[in-house]
């Protein structure tokens, strides 16, 4: 009886290399955790993947933008020039300047300040009020899940920038109505996936067996519930992010976020799309902008995703 | 017994070194491999998971996936050389030659499509066109007939989910059977059936085989082999290790693995005698006390139906567990063993009756089936075991580990298994696991539900020797749950039997295994598929 028992008694043999290898999958991908099976597999490849890993440098650069621009670049945002108005990118202006003499890089560089707050706290919002709500929604109370479910619907049948509009033109223009707006139309995804999260956990076999221990009400729900259902929120809130920071380009584009002179991106485009013929760099570098951004984020969201899934599988 | 059917002349299936491998894989899955099948001949091939015996089956149908590399000196099917065969030569073979029948025949059937559309699917080679309707609904119904299916021209317009998981079964083979196929390839057909489903399919198996069918059957379970097959093949690891007549492998088995696999099958004859080992040991002396440690009586529990209606999961059951026994309960699916032991728990309420149980709240722990998904996937194992004690409280860090340590000890895993992640265990490993955490916080009960039912026979053996030493050298009272009446003759002291929400029998395992007063349980053992029978030279 000599293998059979050894493949489950103390001392491990083949069966312990044959679990080793499961967790050179799931271990090369936990962060931190280098296992002698991480090391070795192939040339290393980062844990978000090489796309992740790009896009988490450029909403690197794109935070310390937004935090301490003049870091950057030294020009000031709002210093007109008449005499330099719609030069070309140069030397002295990489990006350019708008109508105004005003330095285009300069104002790209401040402005991700806007797009970053607006973005990050109108996510915010709408995480926090999607998880309210999604939990709400989940907890088994057979009434409040379909009063929150179907208002959740409701709010989700308007196209998230239509409902942005809808908000503004109630609250008026202006940054804090607009994180308010966009954070308000982000929150069905957060509280769909949330509530179908929370009822799975809440079924699950752990949760049983955890009831088993005498764990009931918070102490259940605090211990294995929230931090399960609540996995998925991180990857939701990154790609969401993209998404706010897109719908804030959109309704400052159109007048409704910040105004002028605030160096906002989707206001710069706003501002220098009269000027495309003879200054193209005006508007078409804050676009690029966005698109890096916006891109960037949902990327890494992605990666976060599949790195989720990798390590669940 | 001699239910060795003369094979004629010609085989049907001749298989000479076959080997596949997968894609990235180490080593091949099936590693030079003969088989041959004469025509009114089962020949099963045994093994547990990763033997390959899946492999082969999928092999000899042509399915084995893009991933797998076939190789063979000899590989023929019913004369055609199977190793030159394209997908559209494979598609022939399949419509003719070969049918397969797979093991949960409700993934298998078309969930949108009524049985007879399904079986007449295979038809319609044979049977082609619209003005063959009619024709290929009544060969349906000749089908559904032969294969024992009751009012078979009311069946034959039902939704797959509209029948019960034999007829499910039983509709399955039907259209593997269609073509009239000379082979007919059967993975694990029985498996996820109630042990008497299980026997008309058996029985089933063995009339196709007297009509002349051959049938390659894959099976992990011995006992089904030896009741119909007339060679056995075992695989391990890719394999072959052994191969003959039933008769001469169970009953005067060459290989070692052979040997360990036959006393690892929990049976009547293995009651006392540890499974784990080849030599028999004896398993630890256990005293039942005469105090009751967990009661229900009168337990009542209703759920209701999608038509409106309850059914009784629980229809007034009595039930006592004592210090220091092994309850076995049994019960075919949706007999309410799996709400007993819910309600017991105290996991959903009783809609009346009253439950008895010991004092202090950990004092009853779960083991369940299904381990990994009992355990919060964030966890490592020593967070898994030590999660009942940081639940009641009053514990150190350093105290938790310390016990951690020694419950993992106690079930037999190296204390650096503490660390890892539960999805990087095997299932024998995860289940020793659950075993631990139930022993935390040294219950005086552990209610286990099916706790061995999807482990591999050696490993199961492993697991039950180790539940039947701790319940000797902890005195606990275990109420053992499970639908294999083997596991439940080696292990339990009494025994329950349940059927439909009732007790219809209980009392001392031997008084109702070999002297059954009800009908049910009468029914029940004549099911059972006896491994011992056939072994017997």
């Amino acid at each position: 009886m000599t293998t059979l028992v050894r493949a489950h008694g103390a001392p491990r043999s083949h069966d312990s290399d044959a679990a080793a290898g499961t967790e050179e999958v799931t271990e090369a991908t936990a962060a931190g955790r280098p296992s002698a099976g991480a090391r070795r597999r192939r040339p290393r490849v980062p844990v978000l993947g090489w796309g992740g890993l790009v896009a988490a440098l450029v909403l690197a650069v794109v935070l310390v933008a937004a935090l301490a621009p003049t870091a950057l670049i030294r020009l000031d945002p709002l210093a007109a020039d008449p005499l330099a108005a719609l030069a070309p990118p140069s030397a002295q202006h990489l990006a350019g300047t708008d109508s105004l003499g005003r330095d285009v890089l300069a104002r790209i560089v401040h402005g991700a300040r806007y797009s970053l707050v607006i973005g990050v706290a109108a996510t915010a919002l709408a995480a926090v009020g999607g998880i309210l709500l999604g939990l709400l929604a989940g907890s088994g109370n057979r009434v409040l899940d379909t009063v929150v479910a179907r208002a959740v619907d409701v709010l989700a049948s308007f196209p998230e920038i239509l409902l942005a509009l809808v908000l503004i033109a109630f609250t008026g223009p202006g940054l804090g109505n607009l994180v308010l707006a966009i954070g308000v139309a982000g929150i069905p995804r957060f509280a769909r996936v949330v509530r179908s999260q929370t009822q799975l956990v809440r079924t699950s076999g752990y949760v049983e067996q955890a009831r088993t221990f005498g764990l009931g009400g918070a102490r259940l729900a605090l211990r294995h519930v929230l931090p399960n259902a609540l996995g998925v929120v991180p990857v939701l809130a990154t790609i969401g992010l993209g998404s706010a920071i897109i719908g804030a380009a959109g309704l400052s584009f159109l007048g409704l976020g910040p105004q002028p002179p605030a160096p906002e991106w989707g206001a710069m485009l706003a501002e220098n799309r009269n000027y495309l013929r003879v200054a193209w760099w005006g508007a078409v570098f804050p676009g690029v902008a966005v698109v890096i951004t916006v891109v960037s984020a949902t990327v890494l969201g992605r990666a976060f995703q599949r790195h989720l899934e990798r390590s669940a599988a | 017994m001699s239910a060795r059917t003369t094979a004629t002349t010609e085989p049907l299936v001749t298989v000479r070194g076959l080997t596949v491998t997968f894609d990235g894989a180490a080593r091949p899955a099936v590693d030079g491999l003969d088989l041959m099948i004469h025509r009114g001949e089962i020949v099963a091939i045994v093994g547990e998971s990763g033997s390959g015996k899946s492999v082969t089956a999928r092999t000899l149908v042509g399915l084995a996936g893009d991933a797998a590399h076939v190789q063979a000196e000899e590989l023929t099917i019913d004369g055609a050389d199977a190793r030159r065969l394209s997908d559209r030569g494979w598609r022939r073979i399949r419509g003719t030659s070969v049918g397969l029948v797979l093991q949960d025949a409700l993934v298998s059937l078309d969930p949108l499509r009524r049985v007879g559309a399904e079986v007449g699917e295979s038809l319609r080679r044979t049977l082609p066109g619209l003005l063959a309707r009619g024709r290929r609904r009544a060969r349906a119904i000749e089908l559904l007939a032969q294969v024992g299916i009751p009012d078979p021209a009311d069946r034959v317009d039902s939704y797959p989910h509209e029948l019960s998981g034999g007829l499910r079964q039983r509709a399955l083979i039907a259209s593997a059977l269609a073509s009239q196929p000379a082979l007919l390839v059967a993975d694990e057909p029985t498996t996820a059936l109630d042990v008497t489903v299980q026997a008309q399919i058996l029985e089933l198996l063995a009339q196709l085989r007297s009509d002349g069918t051959a049938l390659l059957l894959i099976s992990h379970d011995l006992a089904v082999v030896a009741a119909v097959a007339s060679r056995i093949l075992v695989m391990r690891d890719g394999r072959v290790l052994e191969h003959g007549p039933v008769e001469q492998v169970l009953g005067d088995p060459q290989h070692d693995y052979t040997r360990r696999l036959l006393a690892a099958v929990p049976s009547a004859a293995s009651r006392g005698v540890r499974l784990s080992s080849t030599e028999a040991t004896p398993t630890a002396e256990r005293t039942p006390g005469e105090r009751v440690v967990l009661a229900g009586r009168d337990l009542v529990r209703t759920y209701p139906t999608p038509g409106g209606g309850t059914r009784h999961a629980l229809a007034g059951v009595d039930v006592e567990l004592r210090e220091g026994e092994v309850l076995g309960v049994v019960g075919e699916s949706g007999s309410g063993k799996s709400t007993l032991a819910r309600v017991l728990l105290g996991l959903v309420p009783a809609d009346s009756g009253e439950v008895t149980r010991p004092e202090g709240r950990l004092d009853v722990q779960l083991v369940a089936q299904d381990p990994l998904s009992s355990f919060d996937p964030r966890y490592t194992v020593a967070e898994v075991v030590a999660e009942p004690l940081r639940s009641v409280g009053g514990t150190s860090r350093a105290g938790r580990r310390e016990r951690v340590a020694e419950l993992l000890a106690a079930v037999g895993l190296d204390a650096a298994f503490a660390t890892r992640h539960p999805r990087t265990l095997s299932g024998g490993q995860r289940q020793r696991v659950a075993i631990a955490r139930a022993l935390a916080a040294d219950p005086a009960v552990i209610v286990a539900d099916e706790p061995v039912s999807a482990l591999d026979v050696s490993i199961q053996a492993q697991v039950l020797d180790l539940l039947l030493d701790l319940a000797a050298s902890r005195g606990l009272a275990i109420l053992f749950i499970s639908h294999d009446l083997g596991v439940v003759h080696h292990l339990a002291d009494r025994i329950v039997v349940m059927k439909d929400g009732e007790v219809v029998e209980h009392g001392d395992v031997e008084q109702v295994f070999h002297h059954p007063s009800h009908p049910y349980t009468q029914r029940l053992l004549q099911a059972l598929p006896d491994l011992r029978e056939r072994a017997a030279v």
